[in-house]
This record gives structure tokens, C-alpha cells and sequence, in this order.
């Protein structure tokens, strides 16, 4: 038998192909197994070296603080320039899963319309009833887009499942916006307002809303809420005006979970009997850590 | 001597540290299994988050792996979790929440003795009792039950914990007559939550109140614990009898002893005032 080297400590996990082979001193009979062995039982210790991201009308992968992630209970590379996915076959205005799956010995980008799964055995989040993806994202693009859309102020329709960066929007009302139906139902402001925005199921997302109204008769109610996809809001604020004109701040939140999937936000006002005007309004969300 | 492949790593658990591996070269090249379960350590000690269950159950379950480092060992969270009862245990009380192996299973237990940093491996541990993990802290109400909803927080988990946010309102308008004296208009606005050790929870607080006549100095501020302790506080100036004026207020409470607190509304009136909508929500502000 050849004489033993100990090495005082290991190589980076990347750097193992899996050809190599461990033996455990065991006495009488030494034991022995392969990196590949090895590295599938570090799984543990990097999930997800990476980050989902848009760019060009592509999603890549990237690496994150290493560039290692678990596929089907082995350690795989995320190469140095990432992997990249378009729309090719997708449709718009659809919710999709991305997934990441070894096609050969390439690190491979999927988008599906089904859910992820929390896989047994190892706790990995994969695609449900499929071992061999893991789940690095979700994504939405709008019909008529030419490819996926980046985020942006306005709109999160990209997420990523590893190590996410903070997601912030605002929006703001381009002109002095009236409601003129004053029937004492909740209406939308102005579409142009809203914040559309993709959410996963442990997110919480706080969103505010600050304006100046006024209105055309003294002791006007003048409502103003935060709705979410259209309904009426679950809570409000409002304010009066002591005088024709008068200005009054109305600055208002509302901070919740949400079913996982597309949503947007927008603001909704109430007037009873007169013409209310939303000047100087803002909308801005973020995403709760 | 003869070599034996194995086909696959014993589990992590059963390593005991002792073993030596070689790699097959011409000379063969060894590390320790101590070494080996160092470097798998290096980043995760805990892949699991507490949650609560029902109002009887907290529940232990696999996040983003299955992996917890309990006495120096990893130990496997099964797939269903683990859960913990609330039967037996004292109400009103707060607890920690230890992971601990009886024989072969995975076990919860709640108890009253503070956690520490162990010794050699930075694991937080039930203090003195390195064969406990700190996974959780949580909360019994009167009954006893656990107890978690938007407007009370009582079951933190130590790791991968999602997003705290706290969420209240006045369900009816709220006055206050009292004059020149901080006071509660009324409980129900109360947002009440555990704490761990220096956290910082942000409140925003929205009012649309109004005053019996114009000129009335209305002061609205977020209370933490009661009354002798209210932040963001300001005032709105009555401009009219009975006129409707929306406000906010905002204060970050950082530093918060680790335990159990509340927030809630807190007025303090020259004449008197009503609020007619509050709102009052607080999330924790994690580092990042």
C-alpha cells in the first residue's frame, strides 16, 4: 500500500469532480468513497450560490456568494456567465416557476406553470413531483412583450428564490387626478398609479400612499384607500375640508401577506356628493425583509 | 490492506469525528471526519423554521434542507416536522424553544432557561445544556395556547424566519376627553409581540381624528409598554368642529429588551378628540 499524505484541509467543493476517492481508516479494512459522494453530502451547506435576475428580455442565473446549487441531492456549478433563459413558447401574462435542471452536464433554466414542492428527504424547495428541478424563481412578462421585463419602479414580476436583493416601487399620479362620481363607492383614482408586482407565499409587502386632496364643497368626506387587484380596500383614511379648495393630507398604508401569485395595488377614493381632486399623490411599496 | 468502497457516506449524525478519509493517489491523502464535518458546518447550523401550528401546536419543519446542528452533531429534521405541545406548560408565560435528540428522534421542548453561545462551535444552546438547540421562541396566552395573528406576534423563529409585520386597527371611532395626560383611548389597537435581544420593530400609526372645535391641540404617538414611553409623537391642530383630519406618526423602536411588548395609540388632548380610523403597524427591521 502507498503511504498516506493527510491534507490539513479540503478544496473548495467546485474544485472536486467527482473522480476522486476518500478512504475511512477503519483498521482491519479501509473504507471509501467518492468525492461525488462527498460533495452530494455537503449539499446541505450550499443550497442556492445564486441569484435570479432579467436582463436583455432573458432571465440568467448567476452566481451568489459561490456559485453552487442543489439539484437532484448533488452539488451542481453555476457557470461563471450564468444560464439564460427566454420566453420561446411561453405566454404572457402567466405566472411562471423557474427551475434549474441538469441537461447533460449543463446547468439548464425551465419555466412551468407548476408549483414547487418541498422535496423529502433533503428540504429542498423543487418542482413538485420532480426531484431533478429546483426552484431559483418566479416570473411573469406581459402580452406583447418581446421577453421577460426587468423590474423596475413600477412593477416586480422577476423574484428569486436565493438571495434576493431588496424590491421597492413607487409611482406617482403625472397630473392633478379627479373623481368625479360622487355615488359614495370606492373608485380608482387613475390606473396610472398602480404597482404591479409578483408575490411569493411567505412575502409581506407594505405599501403607503401619500396625497393632497381637495374638494368643492366644505365638510366634503373625502376617502382614500389602498386596494389591492380592484377590490375595496379593507381599511382607509379620510379627511375633510373646512372650506372650497381646501387642501387636506391624506397619508395612508397597508402592510399584508399575499396569495402567492400577480397582484398590483392602486389607489381608491370615495366622494359623496362632490368632486374630489388627488394632486401631489405618490404610491410607493416595498417588499418586507 | 484491502480497500472497501462504500456506496454512500454514513449520515452526517453518526460521524464521530474520529474517522480518517484518504484520497486515492499515489501516495494516499487523509483528512479527519472532524475536519470533513467542520467544513460542512461552515455555513448552516440551523435548515428548519418554527411556525405556529394551531393554537396548540408549534411545529419545527425542514427549510431550505433538513440539516441542524444539535450537540456538535447534524441531525435530520424529518419531513413532516416536529411539533410541540402547549399541554402542561404555564400561561402567560414566554419560552424558549429547544430542539434536542431522545434517542434516535428529534424533540421539542419549551423552557424557561435562557440560551447562550456554546463554547467552541457558536451554536446557541440552552445555557449549560449543549444537547440543546435554540430554535424558537414563543409565547402562551391565559389558556395556555400558542398563539400567533397579524396583531400578535408570539412565536419567533431563531432561523430562516420569515417577515414579522404587526397589523391593528379601531374596529369603532375611539375618544378622548382626558385632558393635559397621555392616554390609551382604547386596547383594541394593541399590536403585541416577542422580542428577541436588540431588535428593532418599526411602527407607523394612521389616524383620521377630529375635534369637538376648532383650535383643539390633539397629539397622537405610538406607545411602547404603555404610556410613559410614546415615540413619533406630534400634533395636529383642530381647523374646524368636527372636522376630519388625517395624520401619521412613525417611530422605530430599536433596542428592545428581549420579552414581550406591545405598541398602541396613544393621545394626549387640550379639549378632547375622536378618532374616527387608526391604523397602527409595526414590522421588524432586520439587517441585511
Amino acid at each position: 500500500m502507498s503511504l498516506d499524505k493527510k491534507i490539513t484541509q479540503l478544496g473548495q467543493p467546485s474544485s472536486l469532480d467527482g473522480t476522486e476517492v476518500l478512504y475511512v481508516d477503519q483498521g482491519g479494512v479501509d473504507a471509501k468513497a467518492t468525492t461525488a459522494q462527498l460533495r452530494a453530502y455537503s449539499q446541505f451547506n450550499r443550497v442556492g450560490q445564486c441569484q435570479m435576475t432579467s436582463s436583455g428580455g432573458y432571465l440568467s442565473l448567476i452566481p451568489w456568494n459561490g456559485n453552487l446549487i442543489t439539484i437532484n441531492s448533488k452539488a451542481q456549478v453555476v457557470p461563471d456567465a450564468g444560464v439564460q433563459l427566454g420566453i420561446g413558447g411561453l405566454s404572457g401574462d402567466t405566472n411562471y416557476y423557474i427551475y434549474s435542471y441538469m441537461s447533460g452536464a449543463t446547468l439548464t433554466l425551465e419555466a412551468s406553470t407548476t408549483a414547487y414542492a418541498v422535496q423529502a428527504g433533503t428540504g429542498i424547495v423543487i418542482k413538485s413531483g420532480d426531484g431533478t428541478r429546483t426552484l431559483v424563481g418566479f416570473a411573469r412578462y406581459p402580452t406583447g412583450s418581446l421577453g421577460w421585463v426587468d423590474n423596475t419602479a413600477v412593477r416586480c414580476l422577476v423574484r428569486s428564490w436565493f438571495n434576493e436583493p431588496d424590491l421597492a416601487m413607487e409611482n406617482v399620479f403625472t397630473a392633478t387626478r379627479t373623481l368625479s362620481a360622487a355615488d359614495s363607492a370606492w373608485h380608482e383614482i387613475h390606473s396610472e398609479i398602480r404597482l404591479q408586482f409578483l408575490s411569493l407565499t411567505r412575502d409581506i409587502w407594505s405599501f403607503r400612499a401619500n396625497s393632497s386632496v381637495y374638494c368643492g364643497a366644505a365638510n366634503e368626506y373625502m376617502y382614500m384607500g389602498i386596494s389591492v387587484d380592484g377590490a375595496a380596500p379593507a381599511a382607509y383614511c379620510v379627511a375633510q375640508a373646512p372650506a372650497i379648495n381646501y387642501e387636506a393630507s391624506e397619508p395612508f398604508e397597508i402592510m399584508s401577506a399575499f396569495a402567492e401569485g400577480y397582484h398590483y395595488v392602486t389607489l381608491v377614493g370615495e366622494a359623496s356628493t362632490n368632486v374630489t381632486s388627488f394632486i401631489s399623490t405618490n404610491l410607493n411599496g416595498n417588499l418586507v425583509r | 490492506m484491502a480497500d472497501t468502497a462504500l456506496t454512500a457516506l454514513p449520515a452526517a449524525s453518526a460521524l464521530a469525528g474520529t474517522e480518517v478519509l484518504y484520497a486515492g493517489q499515489t501516495d494516499d491523502a487523509k483528512v479527519t471526519a472532524a475536519v470533513l464535518r467542520d467544513y460542512f458546518r461552515a455555513k448552516q447550523p440551523g435548515q428548519c423554521e418554527l411556525t405556529w401550528s394551531s393554537s396548540t401546536l408549534l411545529k419545527l419543519s425542514p427549510f431550505n434542507g433538513n440539516l441542524l446542528t444539535i450537540n456538535s452533531l447534524l441531525q435530520i429534521v424529518p419531513d413532516a416536522g416536529i411539533t410541540l405541545l402547549v399541554t402542561g406548560l404555564a400561561g402567560s408565560t414566554n419560552f424558549y424553544i429547544y430542539a434536542y435528540m431522545s434517542g434516535g428522534t428529534m424533540t421539542l421542548e419549551a423552557s424557561t432557561t435562557a440560551y447562550a453561545v456554546q463554547a467552541g462551535t457558536g451554536v446557541m444552546i440552552r445555557s449549560g445544556d449543549a444537547t440543546r438547540t435554540l430554535v424558537g421562541f414563543a409565547r402562551t396566552n391565559s389558556t395556555p395556547n400558542w398563539f400567533d395573528q397579524a396583531s400578535v406576534r408570539w412565536v419567533r423563529s431563531w432561523f430562516n424566519e420569515k417577515p414579522i409585520y404587526l397589523s391593528n386597527i379601531y374596529t369603532t371611532p375611539r375618544a378622548n376627553s382626558t385632558i393635559n395626560t397621555w392616554v390609551e383611548p382604547n386596547t383594541e389597537i394593541r399590536c403585541q409581540f416577542l422580542a428577541w435581544a436588540g431588535e428593532t420593530f418599526n411602527f407607523r400609526l394612521y389616524a383620521s381624528l377630529f375635534g369637538s372645535a376648532i383650535g383643539n391641540n390633539i397629539f397622537t404617538g405610538v406607545g411602547l409598554d404603555g404610556l410613559s414611553n410614546v415615540g413619533g409623537s406630534h400634533i395636529i391642530y383642530a381647523i374646524g368642529s368636527s372636522i376630519y383630519q388625517a395624520t401619521k406618526t412613525e417611530y422605530p423602536w430599536a433596542g428592545l429588551t428581549e420579552g414581550f411588548h406591545y405598541a398602541t395609540l396613544a393621545s394626549y388632548v387640550s379639549v378632547d378628540a375622536t378618532y374616527g380610523l387608526a391604523n397602527l403597524y409595526g414590522n421588524l427591521l432586520k439587517n441585511y
